[in-house]
């Protein structure tokens, strides 16, 4: 290697920078100096000085190389307009495609971006936890996102990296009246005065110091205010809330709008010394699982980790000792939102995000953006032999090969930013719809969320730089005498890698539907499964108020004798999806706290008929019956855990009471089918009972539900009226999956639109190129089947391999998701055959057509000139 | 008429001043002196080019010398439109600074 030469890779990356007018007299420049350089401080110092100097030029030998003026660039995007117009259907093939993509990729990309953000909002979320428990349940840890009351103040007075705590109890659907007129509030929070300092909780009235301070106060926020008291000031105002009976409760502060990302999203937040006055045992009552959600601030640069085992300690010296197996752990606030979902948190603040869906969605949406770009790399590389002869006119005229390539780069940015206008309005048209179906409001638009903008213009760069580099570069390098003697010169292959890229499209498009498929049959399979009882016209009703005045039996036996109901059972809290109760319980072998925590239903002795239990052996509760009252039944599951082989006449205990065991019944799910069946026990329930489940006539239910309604408003007339069918009930515990199969429906739609938009030119494309061949089979006598069938085979077959790639890739996929579920569909075959069948039916529709008019042209016309 | 550029001021006073010497290498040391830091050589060929095609400058090759490669020199040389440019852009300084009084005099 010559030593006094500059560096020969920087002096070639000049080279092409600098443009062929100036290049001799640039690179002569440049090491000259370096030359001087060499010989007076050596040829490192040489060496360094022209690599820096080359690449500090380099972006202005660029903006130089590509717009030497701006009367050139204007006359570039002249040309490049002129050119969309005269490719009418392939720059809409092209521009609708992108749009759609990019329309597609920005609402995932804004969802996935909203549901990332949670809590950003804290300035302090770094150092603000919640205190969750892990409770070990028929042999598996069960978290849960409550602790018992005392915990919060507790462990704030004795662990010194606790800065400060807040207690939370969450209401739901609690009646409001506001001066005569009558609300009901989906949720509320009764919550410590910390809560406003904690979470930086801003007031735009009252004061930010006491406004939760005194029982009976309640803060609101704009909107209520709106609702309650239009445009007077709420400050000082009463509103009447019904939790188990009505109170009065001053309003003493209004706050902003809570935004829609974060966990502590509530409209109204009363004070907590509320619940201390109303009751007041709440405050003293230690137990592993509570019904309290407990935030902590730690202090500046604590450890949470080494606060967990304190936490532990603090609740078990507190407890029975039977109880002492449950742990507590701080869940840092930033992540609550996001893990929930995958760990199976049990009474959470909100319904949960998953990352499992983020992933699904970024996934599909990049996807999305990926075949459409492919698309357009496509449509754009199929037309260069068509623009050979302009190419070959242009370089004859004296154009160089920097300006085609500028005006192929120019055209092909000026496409994808039609596109990207296009997929904007888009944008804004459908993310009302994308709203409903997340069922929440998304902060985004084009214009109001700052990073959208910006995203776009990156888009169009990388998407129209990266489509139109291959023609740009492939083109422009023949030489005009070329492309006129011999016509369109072979590129490396470029066939077969539209065959590759159009093959990539429908492996994502046949795994996609793959996906959806196997989904929807999941979604089926949850809403059909025989749960082993029947929920056919079974309710719910409330009946709070009947625990209160400990009458529930009498409430019950009304209905039944007056309303044409089948049956009805006593339950105290009906379990339905994630809310469940617990026990510990030991036989009687076991010694006092080794135990297992079981769910624990206290019902009366209607509730297995009701529900339509079967009993495999012993007995059913018998009203009346003396004894009953210290008896239980356990479920099959419950009986094996606990090493029972016959369980029937055993003892069990709760604490230190025993409980004869009388019988067991067949296992049924309490509970969504995400959750294996747990050991149960039932035991007797007593007045209190908070539910009835009510067995409703095939007909007329109409009329026996509004004669319920008659005998509660007679008998509990301050008790509002709620019931609910429990086939609703367990519908709704997989609204999610519901909600993830309508979206991959519509993904899967667009996914095929724009994969079918690709082909469909390419068919177009290469049907036109072989017209003249199509002529001349026909005067040889071909037939149209014939000729149809000779153009669609090779498509036919690249969907096809691609279709058998997608399948394990799509296997692999849903085998994961379905293992959200303890209860899950076999994947079969059916989902992959008719993806297949769908995605070739499709891609055949749009070559068909396309060959189907060429092959019934007639030959004459295709071959008249020749 | 349109008034040059600080950068563009500085070129085509290197240019005048260099004479006969006008090429790449001595404008920019020339142009690196007068602000007072080095001055990037691709920066300066943007410039030299504008000032060619607004034809305040004319561009001609020279023979190549064994020093650079072989590679040829493009000198420069000003233009009668190009003294008129710099000249102008002088007189409107010199306008400018005259309104304020305490200026007045060419401190």
């Amino acid at each position: 290697m010559n030593k006094d030469k500059p560096p020969r890779f920087a002096s070639w990356l000049l080279a092409r920078a600098s443009g062929p007018a100036g290049r001799a007299n640039v690179l002569g420049d440049y090491e000259e100096i370096y030359q001087d350089l060499a010989f007076e401080q050596g040829l490192h110092a040489a060496r360094k000085w022209y690599w820096s100097q080359v690449l500090k030029s380099l972006p202005m030998f660029i903006t130089n190389l590509l717009f030497g003026s701006a009367a050139m660039f204007n006359n570039y995007l002249k040309l490049a307009w002129r050119n969309i117009l005269r490719h009418k259907r392939y720059a809409f093939l092209n521009i609708t495609g992108l749009a759609v993509g990019l329309a597609a990729c920005l609402l995932m990309a804004g969802y996935v971006i909203h549901e990332l953000s949670f809590e950003s909002m804290h300035p302090l979320k770094d150092r603000i936890f919640r205190v969750n428990g892990r409770i070990p349940m028929g042999g598996q840890i069960v978290l849960n996102a409550v602790v018992a009351a005392p915990l919060g103040p507790a462990v704030e007075e004795s662990v010194p990296e606790i800065e400060e705590s807040v207690r939370i109890l969450r209401r739901h659907n609690v009646p409001v009246q506001v001066e005569n007129r009558d609300f009901k509030e989906k949720k509320m929070f009764f919550a410590e005065q910390e809560i406003l300092e904690v979470f930086s909780v801003p007031l735009l009235r009252g004061d930010p110091r006491t406004a939760l301070q005194a029982p009976f106060t309640v803060i609101i926020d704009e909107t209520l205010a709106q609702k309650y008291f239009g445009d007077t000031n709420p400050y000082g105002k009463l509103i009447r809330l019904t939790l188990d009976r009505t109170y009065d409760f001053q309003v003493t502060g209004v706050m902003r709008n809570m935004p829609s990302n974060t966990v502590i999203r509530t409209p109204m937040i009363a004070s907590f010394a509320t619940l201390l006055q109303i009751y007041p045992q709440v405050a003293r009552h230690w137990e592993s699982w509570g019904n309290i959600t407990t935030f902590v601030r730690l202090g500046k640069g604590a450890d949470p980790t080494a606060v967990d085992a304190k936490i532990t300690a603090i609740v078990r010296s507190h407890l029975d000792k039977d109880e002492k197996d449950a742990s507590y752990y701080l869940q840092p606030l930033g992540r609550i939102y996001i893990e929930n979902a995958a760990h199976g948190m049990n009474n959470d603040l909100d319904s949960s995000g998953s990352i499992t869906r983020l992933y699904i969605f970024s996934v599909v949406a990049l996807l999305i953006l990926v075949i459409a770009a492919i698309n357009f790399i496509n449509l754009s590389t199929a037309k260069i032999s068509g623009r050979m002869k302009e190419v070959g006119i242009r370089k004859t005229v004296g154009a160089m090969r920097s300006n085609l390539i500028t005006q192929f780069l120019i055209e092909s940015l000026l496409i994808t930013a039609i596109a990207m206008g296009l997929g904007l309005v888009l944008f804004s048209l459908f993310k009302p719809r994308l709203d409903i179906y997340l069922g929440k409001t998304l902060n985004l638009g084009v214009v109001t969320t700052p990073w959208i903008l910006p995203a776009v213009a990156a888009m169009v760069l990388v998407v129209g730089f990266l489509a139109g580099s291959y023609p740009a570069l492939f083109l422009s390098r023949f030489q005009a005498a070329v492309i006129f003697r011999s016509g369109v010169p072979r590129g490396p292959s470029r066939a077969g890698l539209r065959r590759i890229l159009v093959g990539i499209q429908f492996f994502i498009a046949g795994a996609l539907i793959v996906c959806t498929l196997v989904v929807l049959k999941q979604v089926r399979y949850s809403e059909t499964k025989d749960l082993g009882y029947n929920r056919e016209n079974l309710i719910v009703v409330d009946n709070r108020d009947a625990s209160r005045l400990k009458n529930a039996s009498l409430i019950k036996r009304q209905i039944l004798s007056r309303t044409g109901a089948l049956a009805a059972a006593s339950v105290d809290n009906f379990p339905s999806a994630q809310n469940r109760n617990i026990s510990t319980i030991r036989t009687e072998d076991q010694a006092e706290g080794e135990g297992m925590i079981v769910q624990s239903l206290e019902v009366d002795a209607d509730f297995i008929p009701t529900m339509g239990l079967k009993i495999t052996a012993g007995r059913n509760f018998e009203e009346r019956r003396a004894g009953d009252r210290e008896a239980v039944l356990l479920n099959e599951i419950a009986a094996r855990n606990l090493g029972l082989e016959n369980p029937v006449g055993g003892l069990l205990y709760r604490g230190d009471r025993a409980y004869r065991i009388i019988g067991v019944i067949e296992d049924w799910n309490t509970n969504s089918i995400h959750s294996r069946i747990y050991p149960t026990v039932l035991f007797a329930s007593d007045e209190t009972a908070t539910d009835l489940v009510i067995r409703l006539p095939q007909e007329g239910r109409q009329e026996v539900i509004s004669r319920i309604r008659g005998v509660v408003a007679e008998l509990l007339p301050e008790q509002i009226f709620d019931y609910a069918y429990v086939d609703d009930l367990h519908l709704r515990s997989y609204d999610e999956e519901r909600r993830l199969a309508s979206l991959l429906i519509s993904f899967c739609e667009l996914t095929v639109f724009v994969a079918c938009l690709g082909i469909f030119g390419l068919a177009a494309y290469s049907t036109e190129q072989r017209t003249k061949e199509i002529g001349i089979r026909k005067v040889l006598g071909s037939s149209v089947a014939g000729i149809v069938i000779l153009f669609t085979r090779n498509y036919a077959r690249w969907v096809f391999v691609a279709n058998i790639l997608a399948w394990p890739a799509a296997y692999f996929a849903v085998s994961k998701w379905l293992q959200a579920f303890a209860f899950r569909t076999p994947v079969g075959f059916i989902p992959f055959i008719l993806a297949g069948l769908i995605t070739l039916a499709v891609a055949l529709l749009s070559v068909i057509f396309q060959t189907m008019r060429a092959a019934l042209a007639n030959p004459v016309q295709s071959l008249r000139y020749e | 008429m349109e008034l040059l550029t600080r950068l563009e001021e500085a070129i085509l006073i290197s240019v005048i001043k260099l004479g006969e010497d006008a090429y790449g290498v001595p404008i920019n040391r020339e142009v690196s002196r007068i602000f007072g830091k080095a001055y990037t050589m691709g920066g300066l060929y943007f410039a030299l080019d504008q000032l060619v095609r607004k034809e305040y400058l004319m561009k001609r090759s020279a023979d190549p010398t064994p020093k650079r490669g072989g590679r040829s020199r493009a000198y420069y040389r000003l233009t009668p439109e190009g003294k008129e440019a710099l000249e102008a852009t002088r007189r409107h300084q010199v306008r400018l600074w005259k309104t304020i009084p305490e200026f007045k005099n060419g401190n």
